[in-house]
């Protein structure tokens, strides 16, 4: 374990993005070429897992790698039955997904691909019927554009030069689990 | 009954009743369909055709169409069990051929199966090709022969079904603007390419192996050529030959719909996926409508919660206060700091806390004696309101026989006002606010008529003053 081979400038980035409960997927957005590309601080968590790990195990905390991104848990709250923030992000996926695919009745691909992508305004046109009002205030979101924002904010959505909303790596990876489950 | 060649030419020029049955067909999956609906079709024809075609023509469409007709041509198979009848293989290939909306079906594995299947035992039974009369040395080429034409038939209508269909599907794919169209779309091709498509490809694709299609003619091709049967020997080398393309067009057809088919394969799982998630999650939420005040959120909800593995204890952002990153040790320690300083040292101010604050005794007193006013005044609110509950239970509570339009609100005044010593203006406005439903619910009943005088003020006075309003006129309607 070499500590020098740290980037301290992206480790600073790191620190500030995993400590808002914030998720580094392998892929970020780029704005010039309208692409999904390669993320620089997903390449320096992998290139120095070990650091990484005893760093956050050493502030109480637990570095995730999924593979496809990474993210902190509390290494305290091991027994914890409060579940808000994995019940915000699962329950927003569903209604999220759910909306689009059965309510806008559009393909899957229109929130998966860069090209398509789901806008803000289009959400707030939709009237959405009482078992998704429900759901969203149950999960305490609020209405879907704000649940739309709160995945984005925890990088669970990417948002385009375009203002459009697609998924990122973690949000694919919940939208596969649910898929998983429910057609298991 | 008109002659075989005549009823031909009619269905050809009118073939609206047969498409319909080949419609009819394809919709609900069957092979029978009612002779109702049939002799249905054939009227709607000749309605249709009545005005501007000759008697004649009429009269011979008839006929052509007659189901005694068509069962003494073959055309159609009649089953007198259940009143339904059934196109023969010619006559269905055949309108399907014409009729550009629905082609010739592709065909489905199981009769490849069965070709191969039947291909083995022709060529056991030509094991003993040698040792059969002559009879049945003949009858056993005109199997064959019938055999290797339908095998060639089957393959080439095959493969221009399933390339048509997917030639249409994909041109009606970029057509399709509308999501909910493509998704249909899709389920379509899902549906071609899984219960056509592949098959015919795996079938191919094994056609080469040791035991295949390919080597068992080939095999085939020999016996013939042992038994110096030339012209059998050349057929088969023909089909043998001509397969090779089948193999290449196929691959082609089905790479070809196998990116749309992965495609709308993903769409239609997730589709699926998240209609059974939504409904799951749906009923953990009503499951929740309870009425019970605590834990009754989603993120309590254990029944969610251990649905899906990921994110458990994920990290809460640290610069929002009140989530799960609250830290109950700390905030255990501040409240008993906090105790200490109200309670036990109420007179010298806390160095440690920064939330400590020094009691003011005059303050509390003053504190204490407004409570005590607030409990009198509500004490009097109460009283006040039973009085007017009273007054209105006792004066109000029938509206039958009333000679002249009431007007309520005037009479609630009156009433209170002759009542209560300390009576208010704005008690009548609570006490009608108060009764206004009641006064709907008679007038459901239609007991009674109650209208608003929208045009109309009227005033009371008290005390000097005189208050306006909009009269509400209640009429008895028994």
């Amino acid at each position: 374990m070499n500590i020098e081979q740290i980037n301290i400038k992206k480790s600073i980035q790191i620190y500030d993005e995993l400590t808002k409960g914030r998720i580094i997927n392998r892929h970020i957005y780029s704005s010039s070429t309208h692409s999904l590309i390669d993320n620089p601080l997903f390449q320096e968590l992998r290139e120095n897992l070990d650091i990484y790990t005893n760093q956050y195990q050493m502030s109480g905390h637990e570095l995730i790698d999924d593979g496809e991104y990474f993210y902190l848990i509390y290494k305290k709250l091991e027994s914890s039955t409060n579940q808000l923030i994995k019940t915000k992000v699962y329950s927003a996926i569903i209604v999220l997904v759910r909306c689009v695919t059965h309510l806008q009745a559009r393909l899957y691909e229109s929130i998966k691909n860069v090209n398509y992508g789901i806008e803000i305004k289009e959400i707030n046109e939709i009237e959405l019927p009482e078992e998704y009002l429900l759901i969203l205030e149950k999960a305490k979101l609020g209405t879907l554009d704000k649940a739309v924002e709160y995945l984005a904010d925890r990088s669970f959505l990417i948002k385009t030069n375009r203002d459009k909303y697609v998924l990122s790596n973690a949000g694919l990876s919940i939208v596969d689990e649910i898929v998983e489950r429910q057609n298991g | 009954m008109i002659n075989y060649k005549s009823t031909i030419k009619y269905i050809v020029d009118y073939d609206e009743p047969f498409a319909s049955l080949v419609e009819y067909m394809d919709q609900h999956s069957v092979t029978r369909v009612p002779v109702v609906f049939f002799e249905l079709q054939v009227k709607q024809l000749i309605d249709k055709i009545t005005k501007g075609t000759d008697r004649q023509i009429i009269d011979a469409i008839s006929k052509a169409y007659a189901l005694r007709n068509l069962k003494q041509h073959n055309f159609v198979t009649h089953d007198e069990s259940n009143e339904s009848i059934a196109l023969t293989k010619f006559i269905e290939m055949f309108v399907r051929n014409m009729s550009e909306k629905m082609r010739v079906k592709p065909i489905t594995d199981k009769r490849f199966k069965a070709h191969a299947s039947q291909l083995t035992n022709i060529l056991n039974e030509a094991n003993s090709y040698v040792s059969k009369t002559t009879n049945d040395k003949a009858n056993f080429r005109e199997y064959l022969q019938d055999f290797l034409s339908e095998v060639k038939q089957d393959f080439e209508s095959n493969k221009r079904a399933i390339t048509l269909r997917t030639d249409n599907l994909s041109k009606l794919l970029k057509s399709s603007e509308a999501h909910g169209d493509q998704r249909l779309i899709y389920t379509k091709i899902v549906e071609l390419c899984e219960r056509y498509v592949e098959p015919f490809f795996q079938f191919i694709s094994h056609t080469q192996d040791k035991n295949g299609f390919i080597p068992t003619m080939v095999r085939l091709r020999e016996f013939f050529a042992e038994q110096e049967m030339l012209d059998e020997e050349a057929e088969v080398g023909r089909f043998i030959l001509n397969f090779s393309s089948y193999t290449k067009d196929i691959q082609h057809v089905y790479d070809r719909i196998n990116d749309y088919r992965r495609k709308g394969q993903q769409d239609l799982i997730v589709f699926n996926g998240f209609e059974k998630a939504f409904n799951h999650l749906s009923e953990i939420v009503m499951g929740m409508q309870d009425g019970l005040l605590v834990r009754n959120d989603l993120h309590n909800n254990q029944d969610f919660i251990e649905s899906y593995k990921r994110f458990d204890n994920i990290k809460a952002d640290n610069e929002k206060h009140g989530n799960v990153s609250i830290n109950y040790t700390d905030l255990i320690e501040h409240f008993k700091n906090i105790e200490k300083d109200l309670v036990f040292s109420s007179r010298r101010s806390s160095q440690n806390s920064p939330l400590t604050q020094e009691i003011n005794l005059e303050r509390l007193a003053l504190d204490k004696e407004s409570a005590s006013l607030l409990r009198a005044r509500n004490q009097k609110n109460k009283q006040l309101i039973l009085k007017i509950s009273k007054l209105i239970k006792l004066h109000f509570s029938s509206f039958t026989k009333l000679e002249e339009p009431m007007d309520i609100i005037g009479d609630i005044h009156k009433i209170l006002s002759a009542h209560m010593d300390d009576y208010r203006p704005f008690f009548t406005l609570y006490a009608y606010t108060n009764i206004r439903k009641k006064l709907l619910a008679i007038e459901k009943q239609g007991r009674i008529r109650v209208c608003v005088g929208y045009d109309q003020r009227k005033t009371f006075a008290y005390n000097g003053i005189s208050y306006k309003y909009r009269p509400i006129l209640i009429q008895d309607l028994t």
